[in-house]
């Protein structure tokens, strides 16, 4: 049973320790991805707003707004949601990659020959590819850890069952070895016999703690002598009683 | 035979969950390292700063799971059996006066159920004895009747106490966790307090790690308020901070596992103890609180400015290697020990001088000096770190077994600390087997399996298993892929876990 308890407890606490473990690495995953997909948006709007500006600009690809420099929608996806343009809107000028709540977002100014603002190409990236991208790794990464976890198992099973067997033994032990001398005391006491506790120690004594053996010891010596007052109490009384 | 086995079998069960919980923190942080790296490519510094935050969590979630294994052995089996032991003691003794209560369905349940009955039992004999006294002095019509049997009641082991009515239940006292968890954040508010004194911030709390277990010790005795008054100036403190900024979380960690040592330090699961378990007991505890000082340091040096990196894990280094050379043995503790100022008198001892300019400071600075090398060139740092072991294993020096396995321990931390520093990306898996050799090192170090063999051969055993760990560690590094070095130290641990319980001196 405590074997089986410690056992049970090594599974809890290892779970409990993997639990802060999972969300930093979740934690550490995103910010890398956030990171790296923000810097890689930055660039790909810096080649977009070069190309754009080419004689020959390319289409807008999907994702992709073109704003004024007024912060109007001028041409693109119209999948961008409105409250993107709101923070792509601020300070068109400048260039900028950011994480919102709805997605990445990455901004490059559009400059004519004189170097004035005509506006700004901006591209963004739905936060639910990141999400999928982030739970892949992180499924991967549970399963690997699942599978090891299984492995240690069995170690842990055994491991528990060496370091707790003696322990449990040696409590199971002077538990049998009280209960025997108690329930000798009461048979004796109902038997109107000595208690002898001797045997009963010899018999249950060698499983237990040794320090419930020398308690056991010391408290059947203390029974016995318990008795014999009885019986000399008992001879006083007859003694004393009128024939 | 014996419960006093408990305390060895819980301690060996905190590395078995050690175990259990690192080889899949090992997987996890390996398949996101390489989940990332397909994503956004092996060139991203996105994948290095990863890279460099993923091995804080082993101590995070090591921590934890400790934390909370300590706390389901505490209130389950080491302090039911400590108080059984005392009890048993008093029995022996023929105090009977306290009884425990009904235990769970459990072992250690049974033999409190059993011991409860049976000092209820010999309470009622007892009783009856005294109550047929009593009808004898009243009812006996030969005069002298009575006091014969009053006599043979004051004859009878004069020594036997009992209670006068029921025996008092006897409980194990246990801190709750929502007290600990208190603890923790007060620990977290000095913690903070001192981050934004600048660099400084770091000698400092590495100093409350150090006294912080002492610290923690009055103000969880002495109520609740302080412990709130603690908490609300955490909060002022983490409000002036950058609570949001891109470092909180990695900060918030590295501080509140700090806050968490010294706390695991000061405070304890197994409840109060007699005067000689208080002793041992706050030897733990400063080991504990100066490797909390040293892990926080090199916690610190790893996610603070380049510049300070190397000295701070030499800081580190050195403290980790006092922590490990304050064995129980060689380090007396002065009897008006947990005052904060006895921490210097135990400085004036000649045997800590010793410890600490013999062993630790050499140490210190040769795993400094090692941490500087790979700064430039890993390859240096493993013969630098190789050396300062010798170096610790040096005989003559005084050191117990224990300390020089410690030692070792933080030789083989650090060495992959400093790997880890020279390539962040493929020093994750040294760095976790680093710690299993040091996982492996620190119990094979104390001399165990009596009657096996003696001392002395079980001594040399741990030292060829100690240094052949640490090889293996970094040879592991350089030649395995990681899932023969993750079976390789699997099967290396299992000796060390399943070692008896039942140790020699």
């Amino acid at each position: 049973m405590l074997a089986r308890r410690g056992f049970l407890w090594l599974i809890a606490a290892a779970l409990a320790g993997l639990l802060p473990a999972l969300l930093l690495a979740g934690h550490t995953a995103r910010a890398a991805l956030e990171q790296a997909s923000l810097a890689r948006l930055a660039a790909e709007a810096e080649d977009l707003a070069q190309a754009l500006q080419s004689p020959q600009p390319p289409a807008l690809p999907p994702g992709a707004l073109l704003i004024s420099a007024a912060g109007a929608r001028l041409a693109g996806d119209p999948a961008v949601p409105d409250s993107l343009l709101q923070n792509a809107a601020a300070a068109v000028s400048q260039r900028q990659a950011m994480a919102l709540t709805a997605g990445l977002l990455a901004r490059q100014p559009l400059h004519a020959a004189d170097g004035t603002v005509l506006g700004a190409v901006v591209l963004w990236q739905p936060a639910a590819g990141l999400e999928a991208r982030l739970a892949g790794i992180l499924l991967r990464g549970l399963r690997d850890a699942a599978v090891l976890f299984l492995l240690c198992l069995p170690a842990a099973w055994i491991g528990a069952r060496l370091l707790l067997g003696p322990v449990a033994a040696a409590a199971l032990g002077g538990a049998a070895l009280l209960d025997a001398l108690r329930s000798a005391d009461i048979t004796a006491e109902q038997a109107e016999h000595r208690l002898e506790p001797g045997p009963v120690l010899e018999a249950a004594s060698e499983q237990a703690d040794l320090a419930v053996v020398a308690a056991a010891t010391a408290a059947g010596a203390l029974l016995n002598e318990l008795d014999a007052s009885a019986a000399a109490m008992l001879r006083a009384e007859a003694e004393g009683a009128p024939a | 035979m014996s419960l006093a086995t408990a305390p060895r079998a819980g301690r060996r069960l905190g590395l078995l969950v050690l175990l259990l919980l690192g080889l899949p923190w090992l997987a996890l942080a390996l398949a996101v390292l390489e989940g990332l790296r397909t994503e956004i490519g092996a060139t991203e510094p996105a994948l290095a700063a990863a890279a460099a935050a993923l091995p804080l969590g082993l101590p995070v979630a090591g921590f934890v799971a400790v934390e909370a294994m300590a706390y389901l052995l505490g209130s389950r089996l080491l302090v039911p059996a400590a108080l059984l032991a005392q009890l048993a003691g008093a029995g022996a003794a023929l105090d009977f006066r306290r009884a425990p209560r009904s235990g769970q369905a459990d072992e250690i349940g049974q033999l409190a159920t059993a011991f409860g009955r049976f000092i209820r039992h010999l309470t009622r004999r007892r009783q009856e004895l005294d109550w047929m006294a009593s009808d004898i002095a009243g009812d006996a019509l030969v005069e002298g009747a009575g006091d014969r049997a009053t006599a043979l009641l004051v004859r009878l082991a004069p020594a036997a106490r009992f209670a006068a009515e029921d025996p008092a239940p006897a409980e194990p006292w246990l801190d709750t966790p929502a007290h600990r968890l208190l603890c923790g954040l007060a620990a977290c508010a000095v913690g903070l307090a001192a981050a934004p004194l600048g660099p400084a911030w770091l000698a400092a709390l590495a100093a409350v790690a150090l006294l912080g277990g002492r610290l923690a010790e009055p103000l969880r005795r002495s109520g609740v308020v302080a412990l709130w008054l603690a908490l609300a100036a955490a909060l002022a403190a983490w409000l002036c901070t950058d609570p949001l900024g891109p470092t909180a979380l990695p900060h918030g960690l590295a501080v509140a596992l700090v806050a968490g040592l010294a706390v695991h330090a000061g405070g304890g699961w197994r409840g109060p103890g007699g005067a000689a378990a208080d002793a041992a007991w706050l030897r733990g505890g400063l080991a504990g609180a100066v490797a909390g000082g040293g892990v926080a340091a090199a916690l610190v040096g790893l996610l603070g400015p380049e510049t300070e990196v190397a000295l701070t894990l030499a800081l580190g280094a050195l403290v980790l290697a006092t922590a490990g050379l304050a064995p129980a043995a060689a380090v007396a503790t002065p009897a008006d020990w947990p005052a904060p100022q006895a921490a210097l008198r135990l400085l004036r001892q000649a045997a800590v001088r010793r410890l600490v300019f013999l062993g630790a400071l050499p140490g210190g600075l040769a795993l400094g000096g090692a941490i500087g090398l790979a700064s430039a060139e890993p390859a240096l740092s493993i013969i630098a770190a190789v050396g300062a072991s010798l170096l610790l294993a040096l005989p003559g020096a005084g050191l117990s077994i224990p300390a020089r396995g410690g030692g070792l321990a933080a030789v083989g931390l650090l060495a992959a600390a400093a790997l880890l520093l020279a390539c962040p990306v493929a020093a994750v898996l040294p760095l976790l087997a680093a710690a299993f050799a040091a996982v492996l090192a620190w119990p094979l170090a104390t001399p165990c399996c009596p009657g096996l063999a003696s001392p002395q051969q079980v001594a040399i055993l741990a030292a060829l298993a100690r240094h052949a760990g640490t090889v293996l560690a970094m040879a592991g590094i350089v030649l395995l892929p990681p899932a023969i070095l993750l079976a390789v130290t699997a099967l290396a641990l299992l000796p060390a876990v399943l070692l008896p319980a039942a140790e020699g001196g």
